[in-house]
Parts: structure tokens; sequence; C-alpha cells
């Protein structure tokens, strides 16, 4: 055990300059004695991590509280071992400093530390009652394919009531199988995270769809409960009537609980974190919750951002713990004009302010002045998308192979250039809502897509990583891998066709795939030995090549790493191996509730037992992919990203992270002051309703608040819309170190002519505020164009 | 004119972490297999060891439990139906959503309510299949002796070592993690247990608890679902500093004792498949294993034939075959980790060159010399750039 005073000497001379001169907040934060709770709201790149770690260790070394005894959650796995690994180094810089001074050997790893989910998970599995299983989590895709069995079951994908209904929540039209099956489980989601009773809501609810729909999300609960599976919300749902019903000893001996990330918590899991809250409250200890309103993102996914910002009041009511905030405002991140910046745009909506924590100060430079150039903010604006993409293609290319991009501010002239010591195109990330390369249904390029062929157009090809750009299903080599098994199992079409007759656009992909394979078979890639083209026929003859007999059961994903013998992208290309692996996945997750076990049963007895199982095999693993079931989870990539790979992503993929120069699309796809694209820069309702058009997480907390003990939120929904849009580009552009452009096309810079009219473009991204008011002005004057 | 770079992205600060059962031992294997299968979460087409090493891990662990917590689960032997049955299916069902699942032959998993044939021989399921007589024999011949010395059974043990030859350029952390889980018995537990305990028996044998009477002292426990390797067979001795480096992992946890040995079980060794009584034979013709059967089963296993039914070798040829125990000593410690520390050695560079853009199958190199048995199980032979004896042609189906 150390004292407070020697613990504070000792990290400033090894690890952080955490004196009260340096940073008040941060010391306090740190110092802070084992029984005070503490409401931190953290600005971006304040340090946050630095708070978490050092408290952690403070507690640890000055306190004496054995590591086991402290609970972290944070928002994702890599932040949680972000942090442990952090923990671990400074730990074992502070504990061979402290050696003498210390007793017994500290084991850092003990602290539980985690996402929520996992926590749960592992609890709910190593404290179950005797005689009852360790829950099986389910992965997204199984989630997603068992939805879409349960609303294709009585033709329910076809009931009109439902479709009115999901377009109704949608706020636009929802009739495809792929959006229905989402919107469905997004809202059994919600069901689950604000603890609605889905019983009053079938009875009571106004509109004739929400009967189907409560079937249907009550169907899928069962088919979880009867297959003993668990997805998250069902796991955090069930560990909630846990805690509620006794005690867990794993928690028995609790001194302090910290929860990172908190402006994205839903209710359910407030309502978790205030039971547990109590045992180290019991034990002389605390909670400590860190987070920042004006980063949350995720009302999408049940997200309360209400509950951080009333914090205060709501964990002295349910819990009776008194608390002062304590505001991290200090910017160790960004340049003193990209902090202004972002200070400026967060306040300039004036009802915008009324949604933030009370007195919240601006955050501050931390950076110190000799470590950086003070770059002013860019626009780039151009006419079309043609002219947008090569002028940033041709920009990024001199800033990475060139000589630096050179430009005047007054008679100040700047250049950037990446850092020809260990800098590369990862320097470099463009920020969008949505990164996908071509647009939905009308299928026209969208900017990554042509950014993307201008970077490798240039003579020292530029590489982009967008893992999210494109539909997975659509990929080529994944269109030839999904053909050539279909073209294996179900020679022309026998099965498909029986089976899905009546699914026109599934069968239309399915035959889409098959003709990728054929066209694939038809340039005899290597290996010869067989050929594709002689393995496909054997299979299809159900003829064994180079073995003597045909087994009773074959595993479907043995045949897809015989097939991936002729595709090189999918063995080699790192890229290529996360597709295979997702492919994969899916039919290894298919596996635990398809009849078929992902395997194809051959037994002469029983014929029917082939075609069964290639039946299944359609229907539970093909299908889903080919309606969209698979998501890329770009943590399966980015361990290894290479380093010469520009990355693109969507504003909520990059949270948490932050690049020397960010470049965010304000409006590449933006010409006209249409209701259609009003939900990405301006939101408005609908004509004739109050009804958000396409943000469904604010028209649901709308319409099933009063199924749910939540109380209402008490802001229009309008105004939820327009805050969350507010966050989201402040989000944006406070992941910038060094460089902020925007960049966008010219109608959203000075507006646009329609019908011989002139028009400006209300974006909430290029400085307007809800009431109309253009505080940057036409000809957006407050960047320097280039 | 200012005229500055643009800073760099500051590195994931992540400390990598090695399991060492599924990293380390399955690098050892194969580099390019690691990288599919452990490192890229592939999971193996037909994961017979795998599938059963996770196996037989959870029913041991899941039966302790009950032994441990229901009165009525003290007395042994087990039935097979009634006691062991549904722990199988628990653990199934978890492997299951894992992605690790067995064949038929290895293992039934049809409840009586199922009327259709699939993989099985006949209608009438649940069969007991080679794992399930596995599990039977284990629980009834180790369970009875063991679960009453166990202090703690799955201890997560976690530990950081410095990343060795570590670079501040080109290596991702300063450390490295490793992990393993293990059962912990006690001395404690080992005083009181009744005369006639059969690990008792063996630790005896082996002298290693003479000098221990006064002191408090833990041994550590791991299960294998494999067959015991010969003694010249690398795996043998990866055991052995898999072992050598869980008992370093254990000494640094507060309630740690003294950790005087380990025991590894090899449970296939009480119900050898044919391709383990191959290798047996192979074995005790080439005298490469330590525990050589008496005249009696030597005769039965020379005599046996590929194809033809498993002789039954006595009980206590099979029950001392299936017993390891190894003793800990400071300086093989030191060696078992410095091995380690070379192996780690190896992920990491094939990482770096990974990250540095190199095609996948030339940043993870197969081994030099692969062995046979490795490439023939292998999903990845027909792609792989050197695999053992021959260019493996895929086959269909």
């Amino acid at each position: 055990m150390v004292s407070w005073e020697r613990f504070e000497q000792v990290v400033i001379d090894n690890i952080v300059d955490i004196s009260r001169d340096n940073n008040e907040p941060q010391h306090v934060s740190i110092s802070a004695p084992i029984h005070q709770s503490l409401y931190l709201v953290a600005g971006p790149g304040s340090g946050k991590t630095t708070v978490i770690v050092l408290r952690v260790l403070k507690l640890i070394f000055v306190d004496n509280i054995d590591p086991s005894n402290i609970m972290v959650t944070t928002f994702t796995k890599k932040a949680a071992a972000q942090l442990l690994s952090r923990i671990l180094t400074w730990g074992e810089i502070l504990y061979e400093c402290f050696d003498e001074e210390i007793e017994k050997p500290i084991n850092f790893n003990s602290i539980v530390i985690g996402t929520l989910d996992s926590i749960i998970e592992e609890i709910l599995g190593d404290y179950r009652d005797p005689g009852t299983a360790k829950p099986v989590v389910i992965e997204d895709f199984v989630s997603k394919a068992l939805n879409i069995r349960v609303l294709f079951d009585h033709g329910r994908h076809q009931n009109e009531d439902l479709m009115d209904y999901l377009s109704y929540l949608k706020g636009f039209n929802t009739t495809k199988v792929p959006e229905m099956n989402k919107l469905i489980l997004e809202v059994k989601d919600r069901t689950f995270h604000d603890l609605i009773d889905t019983n009053r809501l079938k009875t009571d609810a106004e509109a004739d769809g929400a009967p189907t729909l409560c079937d249907i999300i009550n169907d899928y609960k069962d088919k979880l409960n009867n297959e003993f599976l668990y997805d998250f919300t069902r796991l955090e749902y069930e560990f909630y009537q846990k805690i509620n019903s006794k005690d867990i000893e794993f928690f028995e001996d609790l001194k302090f609980i910290l929860i990172d990330e908190y402006q994205d918590t839903n209710y359910l899991q407030e309502q978790i974190y205030f039971k547990l809250s109590q045992y180290p409250i019991n034990n002389g200890g605390s909670i400590s919750i860190v987070g920042d309103d004006d980063q949350s993102l995720y009302r999408f996914r049940g997200a309360t951002v209400e509950l951080f910002q009333d914090f205060q009041e709501r964990i002295k009511d349910q819990v009776n713990v008194e608390l002062e905030p304590e505001y991290l405002v200090k910017n160790y991140r960004s340049t003193e004009n990209i902090v202004n910046f972002c200070n400026s745009y967060i306040t300039l909506d004036h009802d915008y302010q009324d949604a933030r924590v009370k007195d919240k100060p601006p955050i501050d430079r931390g950076r110190k002045e000799e470590e950086f150039i003070d770059f002013p903010i860019l626009g780039m604006f151009r006419e079309n998308l043609e002219d947008l993409s090569n002028a940033l293609a041709s920009f990024i290319d001199d800033i990475i192979n060139g000589d630096g991009y050179t430009f005047n501010n007054g008679e100040e002239e700047y250049t950037i250039k990446i850092n020809p010591d260990g800098g590369s195109a990862s320097d470099i990330a463009l920020l969008c809502g949505s990164p996908k390369e071509i647009a939905p249904f009308i299928g026209t390029k969208k900017f990554p897509c042509l950014l993307k062929r201008k970077l490798m157009e240039v003579d020292n090809p530029i590489k982009v990583f967008n893992p999210r750009g494109q539909d997975f299903q659509k990929i080529e080599e994944i269109k030839i891998l999904c053909g050539l098994i279909l073209e294996c199992i179900d020679p022309d079409t026998v099965v498909q066709e029986a089976e899905l007759e009546e699914f026109r656009n599934i069968n239309n992909i399915f035959n889409d795939w098959r003709t990728s394979a054929t066209s694939f078979i038809g340039t005899n890639p290597l290996p010869h030995d067989p050929t594709l083209g002689k393995f496909v026929e054997a299979w299809k003859d159900r003829t064994p090549l180079n073995q003597t007999s045909w087994p009773k059961e074959v595993m479907l994903i043995d045949l897809v790493y015989k097939l991936i013998t002729w595709i090189p992208y999918l063995q080699e290309n790192l890229e290529g191996l996360v597709f295979l692996e997702a492919v994969v996945r899916a039919i290894s997750q298919a596996a635990i509730f398809s009849y078929s076990e992902s395997k194809i049963t051959f037994d002469d007895e029983h014929p029917n037992y082939e075609t069964t199982s290639i039946k299944q095999i359609l229907k539970d693993i093909f299908v889903p992919i080919a309606l969209g079931s698979i998501d890329i989870e770009e943590s399966l990539i980015e361990e290894t990203l290479p380093p010469n790979m520009l990355n693109i992503m969507s504003i909520h993929q990059s949270k948490g992270l932050e690049f020397p120069l960010v470049i965010v699309d304000v409006g590449s796809d933006i010409r006209t002051d249409h209701w259609a694209n009003s939900h990405k820069r301006f939101p408005q309702y609908k004509t004739g309703t109050t009804q958000v058009i396409r943000i469904s997480s604010v028209n649901m907390e709308d319409e099933f608040h009063e199924y749910s003990n939540i109380a209402p939120v008490t802001r229009s929904n309008l105004d939820r819309a327009f805050d969350d849009l507010i966050r989201q580009y402040f989000v944006a552009f406070s992941r910038a170190e060094d460089v902020l452009l925007l960049v966008g096309l010219n109608s959203v810079k000075e507006g646009f002519e329609q019908r011989g009219r002139f028009k400006n473009l209300p974006n909430i991204s290029t400085g307007w505020d809800r009431r109309k008011n253009w505080h940057w002005g036409s000809g957006l004057n407050n960047l320097i164009q280039i | 004119m200012s005229n500055q770079y643009l800073s760099t992205r500051s590195k994931s600060k992540i400390i990598p972490e090695y399991s060492l059962t599924g990293d380390l031992l399955s690098f050892l294997r194969c580099g390019l297999q690691y990288r599919y299968h452990n490192k890229g979460s592939l999971p193996p087409s037909t994961p017979v060891q795998l599938w059963f090493g996770e196996f037989i891990h959870g029913v041991m662990e899941q039966a302790y439990i009950e032994w441990r917590d229901n009165d009525a689960k003290k007395r042994f032997d087990w039935e097979w139906e009634v006691d062991i049955r549904p722990i199988e299916m628990d653990i199934h069902q978890r492997l299951n959503a894992a992605g690790i699942r067995p064949s038929s032959k290895l293992f039934c998993h049809y409840d009586e309510t199922e009327t259709k044939k699939f993989g099985c021989v006949d209608e009438n399921h649940p069969h007991q299949r080679i794992s399930s007589r596995r599990t039977e024999l284990a629980i009834n011949t180790w369970g009875k002796h063991l679960f009453p010395l166990i202090k703690r059974a799955e201890i997560k043990l976690k530990d950081i070592q410095p990343m060795p030859d570590y670079d501040g350029k080109k290596s991702r952390s300063r450390y490295f993690g490793i992990t393993g889980i293990v059962d912990v018995i006690s001395s404690v537990n080992i005083r009181s247990a009744p005369a006639g305990n059969l690990i008792l028996h063996y630790l005896e044998t082996f002298n290693l608890l003479e000098d221990l009477e006064d002191d408090e002292y833990e041994i550590i426990i791991d299960y294998k679902g494999m067959k015991r390797p010969a003694i010249d067979d690398d795996t043998w001795k990866h055991h052995e500093w898999q072992i050598l480096t869980y008992s370093m992992l254990r000494s640094k946890q507060p309630d740690s004792k003294k950790i005087v040995a380990g025991i590894i079980f090899y449970l296939n060794e009480l119900e050898l498949s044919e391709d383990n009584m191959d290798e047996l034979k192979h074995d005790v013709i080439k005298k490469s294993t330590d525990i050589m059967p008496d005249k009696i089963d030597h005769n039965k296993i020379i005599r046996w034939r590929k194809g033809h039914r498993i002789p039954d070798l006595s009980s206590t040829f099979r029950e001392i075959r299936s017993i390891r125990v190894i003793q800990i000593e400071e300086e093989q410690i030191e060696n078992a980790l410095h091995q380690f520390e070379k192996t780690v050695k190896k992920i990491e560079s094939s990482v770096f060159k990974e990250i540095q853009g190199q095609n996948i199958k030339e940043a993870w190199d197969p081994p030099e010399y692969p062995k046979e048995s490795t490439c023939t199980v292998c999903d990845f032979k027909t792609i792989c750039p050197h695999p053992s004896t021959k260019k493996y042609k895929p086959t269909v189906p």
C-alpha cells in the first residue's frame, strides 16, 4: 500500500503528468477516495482512458483494493482489450517502482473487464443454477436467419398491415424482406432494452399491423427458448431478471464499478448497472461512469442519451447516491483550430443546448503548441461527383506520393504531407454517413466507389480499406463461391426450383451466383489436376473423384475448403480471408438451428435424406445470405490491417478512433432540398404527418414508450432527430488530429437552382441550425476552400 | 511558410494474448494451419481431435460440478444414460454453437424421440459411440478418485511476459499475454483421501510426496482427448512444457501454494480408436513409448491388423497409459518458458509480415518437415505450398 502523494509522484515521473496544476478535473477524478462515486463527462480526445486506467491503479495501489473486486465495462471488446493492455503495462511499471512497499503479488489480470454482454455471458455460465446449461449465444447471422424463417411462416412477409406498420415505424416504405427483417429485429431488441410489454402492445396499439409484429417477435423469442439459444438482448434480459431475484456470489465482494461510454447505455442496461452498483456501495466502494452526451450515436440500437444527461438525478432517485459531474475538457488529440471549430459547431444550434449536460464547459486544447502546425479547417466542394472524386484523389495523391499539398491562408503557406518516417495512407480517413459504394435499389456508384477507383488510377495506386463498402452477397468472389456450392449440391436447380418457386427475387440471386460460377469455371483456373470443371461435374454426377467411395455424410464446410483451391483471393488475401470466414461462420452457425446440421446426408435406404438436407441448406444458409444477412465485422480484419490502405468508414464506425487527416463527407450526394434525403442533413416531418422521416429509432421511442416503464422523452421527435444529427457530425469533426477537410457538392456550399429559382440547401453538417439560420453562410467562407 | 509532416496514426496498444494450447501448441504443429483455424477462426470441417478435446474437458468439468453440488452423485460408478448423457448433450450444444461438431461415428447427438437414422447404425438413439464410451470410462476410472481431491476446477491462468526481442518500431507491444485453464488438487484433500485412491497411488509411485508431508502444496491437472504420445514425438515434450508453464502461471496467483507436479490424463487410452491402435502398435514395435505392455497385451497389440476389432487390452495397462505425472522443477520451467517465447517470436514475426502486406501463405509458413498425420487431416492441404510427402489433390466429395 502506498500513499496518494507517492503514487502521484511516481506516475508523474514515469507515466504522465497528473498533477492538479496540469489538469485539475483529471487529478480530481484519479485521486477521488474509493467511496466517492464519479460522473465524468469526458469530451473528445480528453484522455479518458488515462483517467480510467490510473483511477483503477490508484484503487489497487493506494486503497489496497483487490483487482478481482473491480469491474470495468466498455462498449466494444476491442476497447476492453485496449484498456486492459494499458492497465497491465502501466501496472507493471508501477509495480516495479513500488516493489518494496507492497506485501503481496498483484494479479491485474483478475480485474473483471469487458463489454457488459461478455461479462454477463461469463457470469450466467459460471453461476448458473445446478443442472442447467451454460447459455449458448448466437451471432447476428443466426438471429437474422431465424427471424427470416419466422417472418416467412404463414406468409407474414406479405401481410400488408405489417408492411404498413413497419413503413410507419421506419418513416419510409418498408416492404422488402431484408428491410422488414432488419426492422423487426430492431423492434425486438427494443422490446428487451426498454422492457416493453409486448402483450399490451399487441392488444392496445392502434396500428392493424401491431398484432402480427408482436406475434413474429414472440415466435422469434419462442424459437430461441426452444433451442436454448440466446441473442445478446435476451442475455441481458435474463441477467436482469436473475440479479433481481437473488444475490450472485460473484458480486459479493465487488468494491468498484466503472462504466465507459455511458451515453450509449439503454434502459435495461441502466437498470442492471443500478442494481449492481448496490454491491460496491454496500461494501464501502463506489460507481463511476464516463461518457459524453455530445458523442452519443446509438439511439438506433436502443441507446437513450437522456440516461446519461440525467444521471445525477436518476442515481440519486434510484440508488441514493449523490454526486456532481466532473468535466474532462482538455483535448489532447486535436489542433487549436480543430478544437475551436468543434466548440463552435456544437454551440451554434441554440435549441440543441437544452439537450446537453447542464453547464457543460467548452473543450480546451491540451496538445502542446510546439507539437503541431495549426492548419485551418479546409473545404473541398465541386460541381459534380466526378470532379469531386478527381480533386480529392489528386489531393490525397499529393499528400502520400508527391511533395505534399500546398495551399495559402492569407499570407501563410501550408503544406500537408504524410510523414516519411512511419506515415502511410492509413493516417487518412474518409468518414461518411454510409460507406456503401453502390446505392441500394438504384445501383448508382456512390462517392466511396468513385474515390476508390480514382485512387487506384494514380501512378502509384493507393489502396482503400472499406470492408462495409459492398453488400456481402454481391462481392464477386462470394458470388462465385456460393454459385459453385449451389452447382455442386443442387445440380440443374432441381431443389431450388421446387422449394423457392414463389420467391422470384431469391431465385434470381441464386441464378446470378450460378452464372458467376459457370463463367469462372470457363476460365479454367489453376490448378488443373483436377480442373475445377471436372471437380464440379463429379459432384453433379455424385461420382467419387480421387477416392473410392461416396460417404454417408458430407460437411458443407468441407466442400467450401476444397472449392477455395481454385480461388486464391480467398486463401491468400487478408480481405478475401475475412470474406471466407464470414461464409464459413454462417454455415457453421446455421448448424445450430438447421435440421440439415449444415451437412448433406446420403443414404441409399432413404434417398429423401439427400433432398431434405439440400433443401434445408438452401433455406437456412443461402436464402439468408442472399437476403443480406451477413455483415462484415471489421474487428476481424483490423488487427493486421496493412499500413498502406486509406480508411473509408461510416461515422459510427469511427467512434473512439482518431486520424491525423480526417475527410468528412457533408454532402457528396445532395443536390436538391428533397424530402428523401432530409434525414441525412435536415430532418423534416413527412407531409401531413408528425412522423420523422426515415429515422426509425426516434419514431419507435414515441410509438412504444407507453408500453414501457421508461419515462417518456420530453423533447419532440423532430428535435431528437436534429440532436442526433448534430452529435453525429460532432463526432466526425472531432476525430481529426491535424487536418480536417469537409467535402461535398457545390450545392451544399452555395445552394442550387431549381426551375429557374435559386435555393439554399439546409444541412446540419454545414453550419445550419434547426431554425434555418445558416451560421457559416453561403460559400462556407469559414473554411479555406481548396 | 509552415511545412511539417502529418502525425502518424498511433498504433493499437493491445497486448497480444496467447493460449498455451489453442495458440502455441497449434502453431508448433503448423503455422499456416494455425493462421486459418485459430487466428482466422475457420473451424475444421471434421474436427475429430479438437472436438473430443473440448468435449471431454467440458464433460469432466460439468461432472465435477454435479459431483460437488449433488449428494446423489457422490456414488460411483455413474450410469451412462442416466448420469452422463445429459451432461454430454449440454456440452455438445455449447460446442455446436462454437462451430465444433462431431461426426456421427464419434458421437450420437440424437435423443430417443428422433425417428430417423441419419449417420447412426439404426433409429434407436442415443447410441453410445466411442466418445461416450470414453466419457463413461474417464468418469468411472479417474473421476471417482480425482473429484474428491480437487480444490478448484477451471482456474483461469493469465500473465504477461516481456515480448522477446522487443523492437519499438516492429513489435506490437512490450508484452505478450499467456493464458490457460487448469484444475488444481490440494495437499489438504490429498491427506484426507481414503486409502486406495488411485491418484495418490500414482503420485506415491513417482515418490513425489515423500518430502512434502508438512508443506501445503498443489498439483495441477489437465485432460487431453488424445492417445499418449510417443516419447520421440514433439507433442510429448510440448505437453511437458505446457504443464511447466501452467505451474509458473498458477504460482503467480495470490491464493496458490507450491506446485509440485502436474498430471495429464490421456483419455483416449481408455478406449482406443483404430488410428490410436495403429499408432500404439507402431510405438510398441519401435519401443518409443514409456509405458510398454506386458506379454499378453504385447501379443494382442502386435497381432492386431487395421480393419480388425480393437483388442481388449488389460485395464491396468489402459489405466497406467492414461495418466502421466510431470514433476515441476524451477530449471525446467525456465526452459519451457524459453521454448514458448521462441514460438511467440515466430508468430509475431508472421503477424508483422502480414501487416506489411505479405500474402498470407507466405507470411505463415507451414513447418519444414510437417508430420504426415497433421497434413492428412488438414482442410488446407490442397492449397498448402509444401505439405508433407506429396501434393494433395482435391477429392469429390
